[in-house]
């Protein structure tokens, strides 16, 4: 991992100098950011590095995984149940109530599965490795894996990046079919939809290309909350301000990131 | 075996290092002592090469820690041991994986080799039998042991501290020094110890140098030192010892 020093700079003399100064550290962090990624990569692609640090790959699986499936469960839930009962009583207007199974399908597959797990990922693994990542560098532990000649990046971020990869799209999975069932629910029992015609109107409509553009953003979701939370913690200085700092911003740029990413992945591909 | 030659460093437009020199010897300790905020741990963090300086040369075995390509700085760096202010262990490991956790990284060694050698270094600064407590489970003193520990685990040929009694009592601080005195007995390493503590400086050195606003005012052995003329030394002294038990100049 390359060592940054760091910086001081003399207070702005002008607003446009401190637009200048803003743009170019945000210029700066996106580069070292891209430049944590592509080293975790590396590692990644280097399986060696992952075999001897598959422990710890599995732990980091469990936190992002395990430990969220329930709140994903809940909001994938209610996700559905929201998205069938608006567009419910609009179709029932025109007696296409049926269509509700559809709308729901492919709108959890394709955008609000893989946007709601990333956006419950950030919020609680992805502040969290910020924060963890934050106190490690502010009580010297980063310098110290540096002076045993550890590479951060390979011993640290390449495990989450990898975990968040693979539990990030498994996720979705679940927040998917999670979404749908609570759709059913509210079309059944609001809606006067049968269960087989919502599962025959979801199934009919519902294309592989939703399925495997929800996974797309689900990993491209996954390497940017990683990323941006890893960097931010290994960027904080400055004590318990610090790591309060770099964990709100970790939230608030993945947050970002998502949503933008989102929209132009789609427009990509529709 | 250490060598600085003319490192000068600005931090935020203020001038922390200017100019220093410094050399360690095999089998020598240098203290650095000084008031706080004038760069002590910048010093110690530029001969490990976690600063680069804006002037000057670090030197390790002859070659400068800056200039030599990645692969070569981390040899440089398996020289050196280095003790946190504050132990600076891995939270979620215990103490024996936080000991094991270079040899685990950096060596081939199998697991039965590395678990002799880490209950020797255990051993050896009094913490055998609390390896399988985390660092949240152990008191300041212990994670200094412990961070002491993982800091010779690797036998290294230049051992640095970093403040290495502050936050303790007195008498974890003095075993903290005897500790320190007997390693350096035992292993024969360089070491570099950093500290405002002017008695543990006395304790564990065989030359005392003095930093003040980024320049060294003094270097001398701790009879030499406590006998300076200088008058920041000699403020220094007598702000620890006080006017009446200050050795006089």
């Amino acid at each position: 991992m390359k060592i940054y020093q760091p910086e001081y700079w003399e207070d702005p003399h002008s607003p446009v100098d401190q637009a200048g100064r803003f743009f170019l550290l945000k210029l700066r962090n996106a580069g070292r950011a891209l430049y944590i990624l592509a080293e975790a990569l590396f590692w990644i692609v280097t399986l060696r590095a992952v075999w001897q640090r598959r422990k710890e790959v599995v732990r980091q699986c469990f936190v992002c995984g395990v430990k969220s499936l329930g709140v994903t469960a809940v909001v994938a839930l209610f996700t559905g149940m929201i998205l069938s009962l608006q567009a419910g009583l609009f179709f029932k207007q025109y007696g296409q109530a049926v269509m509700v199974g559809a709308l729901v399908a492919e709108t959890m597959c394709r955008e609000m599965g893989p946007f709601m797990t990333a956006l419950i990922l950030a919020a609680s693994v992805g502040s969290a490795m910020a924060a963890e990542l934050g106190t490690m560098n502010v009580s010297e532990e980063i310098s110290a894996l540096q002076v045993m000649s550890i590479n951060p990046v390979r011993y640290l971020v390449m495990p989450r990046l990898l975990a968040m990869i693979i539990m990030c799209p498994a996720l979705t999975v679940c927040t998917n079919v999670v979404g749908i069932l609570g759709g059913m629910l509210v079309a059944y029992t609001q809606l006067d939809v049968s269960t087989q015609a919502y599962y025959d109107n979801a199934m009919r409509y519902l294309q592989n290309k939703e399925i495997w553009v929800g996974m797309l953003k689900s990993v491209v979701f996954a390497v940017i909350l990683t990323t941006v939370a890893c960097h931010e913690g290994l960027s904080a200085r400055n004590g318990a301000v610090g790591v309060g700092r770099a964990t709100r911003t970790a939230v608030v740029t993945s947050f970002l990131l998502i949503l933008m990413t989102g929209y132009f992945i789609t427009r990509f591909f529709y | 075996m250490l060598e600085l030659q003319n490192i000068s460093k600005d931090l935020g437009g203020k001038t922390i290092l200017d100019g220093v020199s410094l050399k360690v010897n095999r089998g020598e300790t240098l203290v650095i002592v000084g008031p706080s905020g004038t760069g002590k741990s910048v010093t110690l963090q530029h001969m490990v090469g976690l600063l680069r300086p804006d002037q000057g040369r670090v030197l390790v075995n002859g070659e400068d820690i800056h200039a030599v390509p990645g692969r070569d700085q981390e040899r440089l760096r398996g020289i050196f041991g280095m003790l946190f202010q504050s132990g600076a262990l891995i939270n979620w490991l215990t103490v024996f994986e936080n000991v094991a956790l270079p040899l685990y990284e950096k060596t081939q060694l199998g697991d039965g080799e590395i678990r002799d050698l880490v209950q020797r270094k255990l051993e050896m600064v009094g913490l055998s039998g609390q390896g399988h407590k985390y660092p949240a489970e152990i008191s300041g003193g212990m994670k200094k042991r412990a961070g002491l520990a993982r800091a010779i685990v690797h036998d290294p040929q230049i051992l640095l501290y970093d403040e290495p009694t502050s936050g303790l009592d007195p008498v974890m601080s003095r075993i903290i020094d005897r500790l320190i005195r007997e390693l350096q007995r035992e292993l024969k390493v360089a070491s570099v110890v950093v500290t405002h503590d002017l008695q543990s400086a006395v304790t564990v050195g065989d030359r005392i140098a003095m930093l003040y606003e980024g320049r060294i005012i003094e270097d001398a052995t701790p009879k030499a030192f406590m006998a300076s003329r200088q008058p920041f030394v000699r403020d220094f002294i007598e702000a620890q010892f006080g006017r009446a038990a200050a050795p006089a100049a």
